[in-house]
């Protein structure tokens, strides 16, 4: 990112004072590093090279509509080219633009609020000067449907769950903990997924990371936890997971989480990402460190070989004979994932036993995975695992086979005790997750109004669109 | 394009010697018409009799028993002449040093043949037999292990993406030197 | 984006397609992209990735070793195609080289694709000048220039990974870099270009529609060795990835529909397809253009079978050329076991090419030829030999694996050239299910190629004698290669071809044969990549005439 004379010259005539001429290129350079951990080109930046950097147009699903996003290089047309730092932190601490627009809080301002002033300075600069201005604006506008358009609304939401302080460290925590927690809860806005949303979507008290829903795909338990969270990982581990998005016999990132490490985990510095986990693992801890009597969700499962149960069955010439869930899983399967589940010996397809998605307690994940695929760019490595969605590559699979073959799994190489899963929750990860509570009642949104519920109604809105970010297919 | 690097698997797991949680429900699945095989204490003697015997000729101790299982009552079911010839064979196998021991012996007792069937069972996963052709393995057909540790079994693939990528073959120290050069 | 309209089975749709191959689906794909509604029509199953692979895993293990490629797709019972174990005889073959015509090709939606091996060689630009440069077969009427921009669409579509570097083209008359960069070499490729290069053998990668790196959501190659006869993991393309392509943009497939009547007008323009149903219920499809892409042997038979008032020879076939100049790369095999280990079998089926012989000026005299190092792993060939040698035990293993890692088993590819007496006609006694006659093929390859087999020969053994081997031996039986070309073959005189350069009936102005039957020469590399070339010079040919 290239600053010309000229922009930064027409920058300072326009700014005035709330910045120095030249900008530190240190502190701009730290602002692109906070950018990073913020995951700021995540929505903003349409992802692969399709747009470019920071100018917007990313569509986010929300129940109620596509979000877009918007371009927030210095463009002072199209951009936010005329902001002072102070708008600049009002828009991203308090969701309100430098013209009173409200934002809906897809953009995760309630994180973000905790943002302390020196990051804040730093990421002001170089929005101002380490971001070249796209004068032009994004393909497409967030047009949501009335009520819902009604920004003023966001407000009020606001008053109930934004509005938070800059960080301030937790005495009960040390140095490298405490920097960890402020990663954490603030830029790496991990709660907006990983921590459950209530009835309102509202966090839950007492909830704190202990996992959710994220469209098709479930943010688990990320805690000190020994056996529903993370606390039988080792730091080094946690570290390794978010640097590459993998830790061979453990997890492997794939939907939100893949884009997460592509775009802001494995660029973090390697001190910072063992903050997050000494931070992690203070959260849920156990009082006393034993061995817990049940395996973790990453300790389930063993080698077994499928061949013997189904070789020679059917004629070599056989139509439409796979039926049963380990006749689909040898066909569609275990090609990679091998006959016994085990994966390939170097793990590029790693195992299905000792696997978070597959000691899990319900089946969603895996379902997520065999619809939408894992795609990841980290390290140097594309890891591509196709899809087995409509315009499959390799094939098309039902809900009944997706159901059979996940039944499969998590009974032969994962959690048994998984709930079963029906073509209806199949169903459901196809079309894009669980509808939350707000969702189901939206027909009946006008009734609520006619009887005078429209406060109640708009603080509804901002709740359902609250960060569940979600890339449209 | 760097080649992607791996941690170590999570368990030092080969296909060959995996839990063999499914055994019981072959048994029961197969059970039909041999299912004098497996049911009495007779049976099992005989399984862990054809099993032994496999062992000698194969050299391999880790045999899968379900496959012995539906090895021993194709054969058996083919031939019922076989199970005779395989209690001679076991008899045989008793002062046999070895499968080149054990298998002259059976060529001059006049079961040769018998021999041949066990091995190429065991080795291909197929039986041809007199009536009809049976197949009872793929991945665990014997054929693929002597160049398991340089080569995959087709349609599996255990090594990753484009594992063959500036790797060298097992007892290999050198990688030529291209004319053309080429990746 | 427009689809075609039902009514009680019957069609009506701007483009009908016979034949979902990859040619066929191409052509669709390209139509159906360009707003044009459209109907596929294949005579064989639906059929799914998994079955196959679970097929093969099925198979007896006779079947394997012999490369039974056919056996593990079902048939639709109402559509025969080619059976080897044991053979069905649905295609009747006479002549000197009829054993070296049995061709192994699929009626499955997606077709014969579904058990290739990806090679996406072009033509050199002098095999469309064989007659003017080297005075035998015929001249294309069209340039090599004029089809280069179709073989970088095709290339494009197919997802063909080749070499970049110029020196390892063949050729290196090319306008666009390969999609991907070239299949990576194993050791053994590498080792054998190290030993035969220096003598001129020009092992160079072969170009491979296979990915690798992800690309449009098709998984990287990773080498399990199958891609003949099935890729598990889609990293390969089958002709059914252009289905399901042409499918999302409103093209309709219809499976297990036989085409056996085309309907003609006064100005001999194909006006409806008619096609029987598994049920042997017939319906109708009407459209403004009809494209027949069924393969060289089926294409011909069509236009045979479907005969009527004003083309009583057949469609196509005034001057009684359809179903001539039947062409394949006969080949032959050549085995010996190296002094050293090369482990061939090591990534996918087959990675490298010696082209050396491709092209010079022996051309005139005898057949070129090009010698595939053969990759898909000889373990189950080893087993077969050592078994019936009696080995058991700890020898057994060692035999295997001396006969797996040190064995070199080469595929050579023969030219033929197009005779008019090698020809599809139809049978007077057998039929199929549908009653629609059999094909029959009389196949002589001639002096050209025997003299060419020679050769080839000669300088095998002189390349085995580089890896100090003392039992060579090439089979002496040619085999077929199932590049089956010829049959409705393209010029600019309708008394000796049946299309134009467009692939365009000269009888019909409305009716479009592309893929291997309009081929004039075969060249010695798979013909599929310059198949679908053709189809995509068919569609863009069909496109422009649809909106004149």
């Amino acid at each position: 990112m290239k600053i010309t004379a000229l922009s930064a010259l027409v920058f300072a005539s326009l700014a005035g004072g709330a910045i120095a001429q030249t900008a530190d290129q240190d502190l701009i350079e730290r602002g692109k590093y906070i950018a990073t951990m913020g995951d700021c080109a995540a929505c903003h930046t349409q992802p692969r090279g399709a747009g470019k950097p920071y100018a917007g147009g990313y569509a986010i699903a929300s129940p109620l509509g596509t979000i877009w996003s918007t371009n927030i290089t210095p463009s002072r047309e199209y951009g936010i080219g005329t902001y002072t730092e102070q708008d600049f932190s009002d828009a991203v601490r308090k969701g309100v633009l430098k013209d009173g627009t409200h934002l809906y809080p897809a953009m995760p301002y309630d994180a973000y609020a905790g943002i302390t002033d020196a990051d804040m300075k730093a990421l002001y600069a170089y929005f101002m000067h380490g971001v070249a201005p796209v004068d032009e604006p994004p393909a497409q506008v967030t047009e949501l449907p009335f009520p819902f358009n009604l920004r003023f609304s966001m407000a009020a939401w606001n008053l109930l769950y934004a509005g938070g302080k800059p960080f301030t460290p937790d005495a009960g925590l040390n140095a490298q903990e405490n920097r960890g927690k402020y990663i954490v809860d603030t830029l790496g806005h991990c709660a907006s997924c990983h921590s459950p949303r209530g009835l309102l979507m509202g966090s839950v008290s007492g909830q704190y990371l202990r996992g959710g829903s994220v469209g098709p795909w479930y943010a688990p338990d990320i805690t000190g936890d020994p056996v529903h969270g993370i606390g039988s990982w080792a730091n080094e581990e946690i570290a390794t997971y978010l640097k590459t998005g993998r830790v061979a016999g453990k997890a492997q990132a794939a939907g939100p989480m893949a884009e997460a490490v592509e775009h802001s985990f494995q660029h973090m510095a390697d001190d910072d990402l063992g903050a997050i986990a000494a931070y992690l693992k203070t959260v849920n801890a156990p009082a006393t460190a034993s061995t817990p009597s049940v395996a973790s969700r990453t300790d389930m499962g063993q080698p077994v070989d499928v061949e013997p149960g189904i070789r020679g069955l059917f004629p070599e010439n056989a139509h439409d004979s796979l039926k049963t869930g380990a006749e689909l899983y040898s066909g569609y399967c275990a090609s990679c994932h091998q006959p016994n589940g085990a994966g390939s010996r170097n793990q590029a397809y790693p195992s299905l036993f000792h696997n978070s998605v597959t000691g899990a307690a319900s089946a969603t994940n895996l379902i997520a995975t065999i619809l939408y695929g894992v795609d990841r760019e980290a390290g140097g490595d594309h890891v591509l695992m196709p899809h087995f969605n409509t315009g499959s590559y390799v094939a098309v699979l039902t809900d009944q086979e997706i159901a059979d073959i996940s039944n499969f799994v998590m009974e032969t190489y994962g959690n048994p005790n998984a709930a079963k899963v029906t073509t209806a929750d199949v169903q459901v990860v196809r079309d894009g997750g669980p509808v939350p509570f707000l969702a189901k009642v939206q027909p009946h949104i006008p009734a609520l109004m006619a009887t005078g519920g429209v406060a109640a109604v708009v603080v509804l809105a901002g709740v359902i669109l609250l960060v569940r970010r979600r890339r449209i297919a | 394009m760097p080649s992607p690097t791996y941690d170590s698997p999570p368990l030092s797991v080969t296909t060959r010697r995996t839990v063999l949680v499914w055994s019981a429900s072959v048994l029961a699945l197969f059970a039909g018409g041999g299912a004098s095989f497996a049911q009495t204490p007779a049976a099992n003697a005989e399984l862990q009799s054809f099993l032994e015997l496999s062992r000698l000729l194969t050299g391999y101790d880790d045999l899968n028993e379900a496959i012995a299982q539906r090895i021993l009552e194709t054969l058996v079911t083919d031939d019922p002449a076989n199970a005779e010839k395989y209690r001679q064979l076991a008899g045989l196998s008793a002062t046999a040093s070895d499968a080149n021991a054990l298998r002259d012996a059976a060529r001059t007792a006049g079961l040769g043949d018998a021999v041949t069937d066990i091995v190429s069972a065991w080795y291909t996963g197929t039986i041809a037999g007199k009536q009809k052709t049976t197949v009872i393995a793929y991945n665990d057909a014997l054929m693929y292990r002597p160049v398991e540790d340089g080569l995959i079994v087709p349609t599996y693939c255990d090594k990753g993406p484009m594992w063959w990528r500036d790797t060298l073959p097992p007892g290999v120290t050198r990688m030529p030197v291209n004319v053309p050069k080429v990746l | 984006m427009k689809s075609p309209v039902f009514n009680n089975g019957d069609v009506v749709a701007d483009v009908c397609v016979v034949g979902s191959g990859v040619v066929g689906a191409l052509t669709a794909e390209h139509l159906a992209g360009e707003g044009y509604s459209v109907i596929m029509l294949d005579a064989g199953l639906r059929i799914t990735r998994a079955q196959a692979v679970e097929n093969w895993r099925n198979m007896p293990f006779a079947n394997r070793v012999g490369s039974d490629y056919q056996g593990l797709y079902p048939q639709s019972p109402m559509a025969p195609a080619p059976l080897y174990w044991p053979k069905n005889n649905y295609v009747g073959l006479s002549g000197p080289d009829a054993d070296g015509f049995q061709q192994g090709y699929l009626k499955t939606v997606g077709g014969t694709t579904w058990h290739w091996a990806a090679s996406s060689w072009r033509h050199l630009p002098v095999d469309l000048k064989m007659h003017s440069v080297y005075g035998v077969g015929r001249d294309w009427p069209i340039s090599y220039d004029e089809l280069e921009p179709f073989y970088c669409l095709a290339e494009e579509k197919m997802g063909v990974a080749g070499p970049n570097d110029p020196a390892l083209q063949s050729p290196p008359e090319r306008s666009r870099p390969y999609p991907m960069d070239m299949v990576p070499w194993s050791y053994g490729d590498k080792r054998m270009a190290e030993v035969v290069n220096p003598h001129g053998w020009n092992l160079v990668p072969i170009p491979q529609g296979r990915s690798t790196q992800p690309w449009n959501g098709r998984p990287t190659c990773c080498g399990n060795n199958n891609c003949q006869p099935i890729c598990p993991i889609g990293a390969m393309y089958n002709g059914i990835h252009s289905v399901e392509a042409a499918e999302a943009l409103g093209a309709v497939t219809l499976a297990e529909s036989v085409v056996y009547r085309l309907d003609t007008d006064e100005n001999n323009r194909i006006t409806a397809a008619h096609f029987y149903d598994a049920q042997h219920v017939s319906h109708r499809v009407e459209a403004k253009a009809f494209v027949i892409a069924c393969n060289a042997l089926e294409t011909p038979r069509l236009l045979l079978a479907a005969a009527n008032e004003r083309n009583p020879n057949g469609i196509a076939n005034s001057t009684d050329q359809v179903g001539r100049y039947m062409m394949d790369h006969s080949g032959f095999h050549a085995y010996f076991t190296a002094k050293e280990p090369l482990w061939l079998g090591r990534g996918p089926a087959q990675s490298s090419c010696m082209v050396g012989p491709r092209d010079g000026a022996f051309r005139s005299e005898y057949s070129a030829t090009k010698v595939i190092l053969y990759n898909i792993t000889a373990a189950h060939k080893a087993a077969s030999a050592a078994i019936k040698d009696g080995f058991v035990g700890k020898d057994l293993d060692a035999e295997i694996r001396r006969r797996t890692i040190n064995g070199v088993d080469l595929s050579i590819s023969l030219e033929p050239l197009p005779d008019p007496n090698n020809r599809v006609t139809l049978s007077k006694t057998r039929l199929d299910p549908h009653g629609i006659p059999c094909p029959e093929v009389y196949y002589d390859v001639g002096d050209y190629v025997r003299k060419g087999y020679q050769a080839s020969v000669e300088q095998l053994r002189g390349l085995a004698d580089l890896f100090e081997a003392d039992d060579f031996h090439a089979t002496t039986s040619l085999n077929a290669n199932n590049h089956i070309m010829g049959g409705a073959i393209m010029g600019n005189d309708p008394r000796n071809s049946v299309t134009n350069g467009n692939c365009r009936a000269h009888d019909h102005a409305n009716l479009w044969l592309p893929g291997g039957a309009p081929m004039p020469s075969a060249s010695v590399v798979n013909s599929t990549l310059t198949m679908a070339a053709l189809g995509l010079k068919a569609a863009f040919d069909i496109a422009a005439t649809l909106k004149a």
